[in-house]
Formats: C-alpha cells, structure tokens, sequence
C-alpha cells in the first residue's frame, strides 16, 4: 500500500494528538515554580540602579498650551538656571544646614502651587496649579494633580508614576477609573549642558534648587506657628525675589518655602508640607493600577531614532514658544535666536540639531518661521526633520504649541509646511 | 494575546501570581513541544525548567515581537538545539517518546492509528533536526513561519524550505516503510 493521504494534516493530527498526551507532574510544576519564583526575586533585588527625568520631559509630557508650557519654563529658568553658581554669602547656618538636609534626602515630598494660564480654544484663564510631588531615590518618582484648568477638570486626582529602573509608568485617573500603563524604554531627554541625548532619570532638581535658595543674605525672623507647629522663619533676597523658608527646630528641616517677588510682576510660589527622609512606603510608586480601574497598555511602536529626533526637535521647539512668549508672538528668524535667551549655548544648539547618530555633524532640523496670526497653533508647523527622499517612517515636525507629531503622510506634511 | 501581555507586563512588575498563571497556561504545550523536539521526557522537563526560570529572571528586560507562547516556544526549540549541539541528547528511542494518547478513538481506529502514529514516530525521528523543529514548531506549537524566522535569525524562506523539504522526507519515509 502506496501513503498517498495529506501529509501535512496527517502529521499536524499526529503532533496534536501527542501534545495531548503530555501533561506536567505535580512535582514538576512545584520545583519550577518554586525556581522561576526564585529567580524573579532575585532579579529584582538585584535590577540596576535608576535613571533620572529631566524637567523638560515634565513639560514636555504635560497637557499644556503655549502660555501655559512658557510659564513653566519661565518658572524653571527663575528658580534654576539664574541660581546656579552663586556663592552664599553671609548664610545663615540654620538655613545652610536646612538646605543641606534637602540635599541629603533619599526621600522627598511637597505639595507644589503656583499660578499658571491656559488656553482653551481661544479662550484664556488663570488657575492655581496644585500637585503633590515625590519621589524615592534611585528611580521612583509620582505626581498627583490636585488641581486642574476648567476645561481639563477630568484630570483632577491624576496620579502618575514613574518607575525609571524599569522604564515604565503609570498613569491613573479617578474619574473615568481609567489607567495608562507606557513602557518608557524609548523615552530621551536633552542633557542641557552638552545637548547629548540620553534616556529619561529620577528628576531631584527641584531638590537642587531649594538649595541653591542659599545664594544670598538671610536673615533670622525668629519663631512662629506654622500649622500648629513652632518654627523658625528665615528669609533671604535675591533681587527682587524673597525667599521665605520655615524650618523645624528640631530636625532643621524646611517643612515649606515660599518665593515672592517684590514688583508683584510674577505670582508667588510655594512649596508645602516638604518631607524629607520620611518613610515613604513602595505602594505609592506601585505600577499596580488600583482596583477597579481600566487599564491599557501603550508602547512607542515607531523606530527608535524618531524618538531621539521628537527629543531633540521638541526640546528647540519649546525655546521656540518662549522665544515667541517674548516677542509678541513672533518665532525666532533663525534658531541662533534662542542662543540670545541666554537658555542655551551655541554648542548645546548645534549639538541639538546634529543626527542622532552623528551628533557632530550638520544640522537636520530646519527651522520655520510661520504666520502664526489666526491660526489654531497646533496646526503651524515651526520645526521639522530635514529629508532628501519622503523616509519610510515619516517626518518628525514641532508645532507651534509646543507638541510634536511624526508625520507619515507626506501630503499632509508638505500642506502643513506650504 | 491582550491578556498575556497584562500577564507579562505583571510579572515585569514583579507579580508572582502573574508568573504561575503564565506557567500554568502554557506548560503542558511547553513541554509537548520539548518531548516532541528532544524525544526524552526527562530532558523535556529540565528545558522546561530552564525555560521557565530564564524568563522569570528576564522577564524585566524581555521586549516581545512575537506573541507571548511565540516567544516561550521558541525558547523551547533554542534550548532542545542548544543541547542537541552540545550532544547531550541521546540517541532517540522511540520507547522513551510519550505514548500517543489515542483512548477516546474506538478499538479499530485505536489500532490504526496507534499503528500510523508508531509509523511517523518513527519516520519523524529521521528527518533532519532542523526540519523537524520547523514541523513541530509549526504544526503542534502553532508558530507562524515568519515567527520561527524571526526566533532562530533566518529568512522565512529558509524557514518555508525546512518544512517543505521534512514533509518530503516525512512522505518518502511513510511510503517506504508501508512498501516495506
């Protein structure tokens, strides 16, 4: 008898039917178990050290308008870039010791306010933007959001939580009971002084900054009660800007800070309820969405160097907007313009504008200085990748509202850039 | 597919419940395909072993192209050609392979395919190892071409001739041994 029948249908019922038959033993399944159990607890125990985020990936990351992008900017400018390097003078020693502490903390907590507008199709408000800020070195980081612009009162409550060591976050929002889960492995920040691309790690700066809240004369304005606690009240000038800071006695700890500015031109800025050192328990950086809640999961599916080039386009594209902020809206005529804001040297701009791959080369970002008069900002193009040939992928642009898209219809790309 | 990346992004968290229900999910395929491949249920067991606590220890850094029992298949089939290579498979006797379950089949079905069973053992046992891995991957772990391609770092082509030339084998073999 000659086999004539579909050998493939004869083996893959051959195969099934042996599959069927193989079954794990109870002392099997326990020693693996018991071993890859093992395993994933000491690979945990073991997982490297974290890496850090970076201001701009906050702003970056938040849902904001141009005002509202350039407020921040502005703030992170007043409260770092003018401090840094400044020599204490006559400091005081409880306030040296109070800074130094924060420098110290493996742990840190505060609730952060200040004033910031928005924009909302067309329309402008102000609000007072109240977030709960913490993070637990190496890698732990959350932000909640107390408050929130009108429109965008939905994300009242928003938690999210960044896990750095393994490059995940997690994002909750009370009030649909929804949850974001983001794998983070391609996420790029610009190192401000070289330009150098590098991945997203543990944001301390604002820890770094209330240090340096040190530069300048201080000045003892004794005890008093601040929530029903004694403190001691110290204050130092910088210009127009007071820097009140409440100590606690004992520990010598800044339990809050507050900035003012004499010509009433800037609201004030305070930093509440600061924890250092305190015990903060790993369930508030669990990546574990709470109960009850809709989770989805979200990954960068595009390559990896159109991420670094969002990176690099998006970090100009916001000197960009505060540029505008400046001049009456009007975007800078060349990108040596932002060099002028005294935000970024030359050197971190031509670094920032090289290929990925080759970050000593030519540019292959060009600017585009739009007629932004009328025009829903979203849709104006201010930066984009240069190409020769339409790529595969598309076309990385920034807009001018501060948010960047790749683009991979090359129609709409060339309408947008008419 | 959805649940299993919660599952594997669980166990990236750390969730050991998330571990034995990945576990209990795939391990009996798991170890099907590794007594398939190896013909040795005891080696079987021990790559299902190393599989599993490998990608319990990697789990954290594991980005995954394919699907989830994808990935672990190919595990399998990498660690069976791992120690294939290494010699530390005996020679296959076909006495030590899992008994074909044929028991809810009736007494004359039972006998022949006990007897065809007995038979493709037999002729599975002569293809190449590398065709046969593409059969069994293919047909009992239900991998896609382009899958299998991807986990061993070869075109699909080469992949789609493996399975090609072993069913050939597969067809000369069963032919010669019913002339027989």
């Amino acid at each position: 008898m000659k086999y004539t029948g579909n050998i493939e249908s004869i083996v893959k019922n051959f195969c099934l039917r042996k599959k069927s038959a193989v079954k794990t033993s109870a002392e099997l399944d326990e020693r693996i178990v018991d071993d890859a159990l093992l395993a994933q607890r000491k690979s945990k125990t073991t997982q490297s050290a974290a890496m850090r985020p970076n201001i701009w990936r906050i702003i970056m990351r938040a849902r904001m308008t141009k005002y509202v992008t350039a407020a921040v900017i502005a703030l992170v400018i007043i409260i770092g870039i003018i401090e840094i390097g400044k020599p204490v003078g006559r400091a005081n020693v409880v306030f040296a010791a109070a800074m130094d502490s924060v420098k110290q903390a493996r742990t840190f907590s505060c609730t952060e306010a200040f004033d910031v507008t928005y924009e909302d199709g067309g329309k402008r408000g102000e609000y007072l933007l109240k977030q709960k800020l913490m993070f637990k070195e190496p890698d732990r980081e959350r932000r909640e959001q107390l408050t929130s612009a009108p429109p965008w009162s939905k994300d009242v409550g928003k938690v999210t939580i960044w896990h750095y060591g393994k490059r995940q976050r997690l994002e909750f929002r009370p009030f649909d009971k929804t949850a974001e889960f983001h794998d983070t492995s391609s996420d790029y920040v610009i190192d401000e002084k070289t330009g150098e691309l590098k991945l997203t790690q543990l944001n301390t700066r604002l820890r770094d900054h209330l240090l340096e809240l040190s530069a300048g004369a201080v000045e003892d304005l004794g005890r008093t009660e601040l929530n029903g606690q004694s403190v001691r009240m110290l204050q130092s000038r910088k210009g127009k800007r007071i820097t009140t800071v409440w100590v606690n006695p004992e520990t010598s700890y800044p339990v809050q800070i507050e900035h003012k500015w004499t010509d009433r031109s800037r609201s004030p800025m305070t930093f509440k309820s600061i924890q250092i050192d305190t015990e903060l328990d790993d369930d508030l950086f669990s990546l574990e969405p709470p109960d009850g809640y809709t989770l989805s999961v979200h990954e960068w599916g595009g390559p990896d160097y159109k991420k670094k080039m969002m990176t690099k386009i998006k970090y100009l594209g916001l000197w960009c907007v505060v540029y505008a902020n400046d001049n009456d809206d009007q975007f800078p005529d060349d990108l040596g313009d932002i060099v002028k804001l005294g935000v970024i040297t030359e050197d971190v701009l031509n670094k920032v504008l090289a290929a990925p791959d080759d970050p000593d080369g030519p540019p292959v970002i060009r600017n585009r200085k739009p007629n932004t008069a009328g025009k829903d900002w979203s849709t104006v193009v201010i930066l984009y990748e240069i190409y020769d040939q339409w790529p595969e992928d598309g076309v990385v642009a920034c807009f001018a509202d501060g948010h960047c898209e790749l683009i991979a219809n090359q129609k709409r790309f060339e309408e947008l850039i008419k | 597919m959805l649940e299993d990346k919660l599952l594997l992004l669980k166990v990236k968290r750390g969730s050991a419940d998330a571990l034995r229900r990945i576990y209990e999910k795939y391990k009996d395929d798991l170890l099907a395909l590794a007594v398939a491949l190896s013909y040795d249920r005891a080696i079987a067991e021990d790559v299902l072993h190393d599989v599993f606590v490998s990608f319990a220890e990697y789990a954290e850094k594991l980005q995954l192209r394919t699907s989830l029992k994808s990935y672990l298949s190919s595990c399998v089939a990498n660690h069976v050609r791992n120690l294939n290579r290494a010699n530390a498979l005996r020679t296959a006797q076909l006495s030590r392979a899992e008994a074909v379950s044929s028991d809810c089949d009736g007494p004359d079905r039972l006998a022949t395919s006990a007897e065809l069973s007995r038979r493709i053992d037999q002729a599975m046992e002569q293809v190449p190892y590398e065709q046969r891995e593409v059969i069994v991957l293919h047909l009992q772990g239900g991998m896609r071409f382009k899958a299998i391609a991807q986990s061993q770092g070869v075109s699909i082509n080469t992949i789609q001739s493996r399975y090609r030339y072993g069913l050939d084998k597969l067809r000369m073999l069963l032919n010669g041994t019913v002339e027989k």
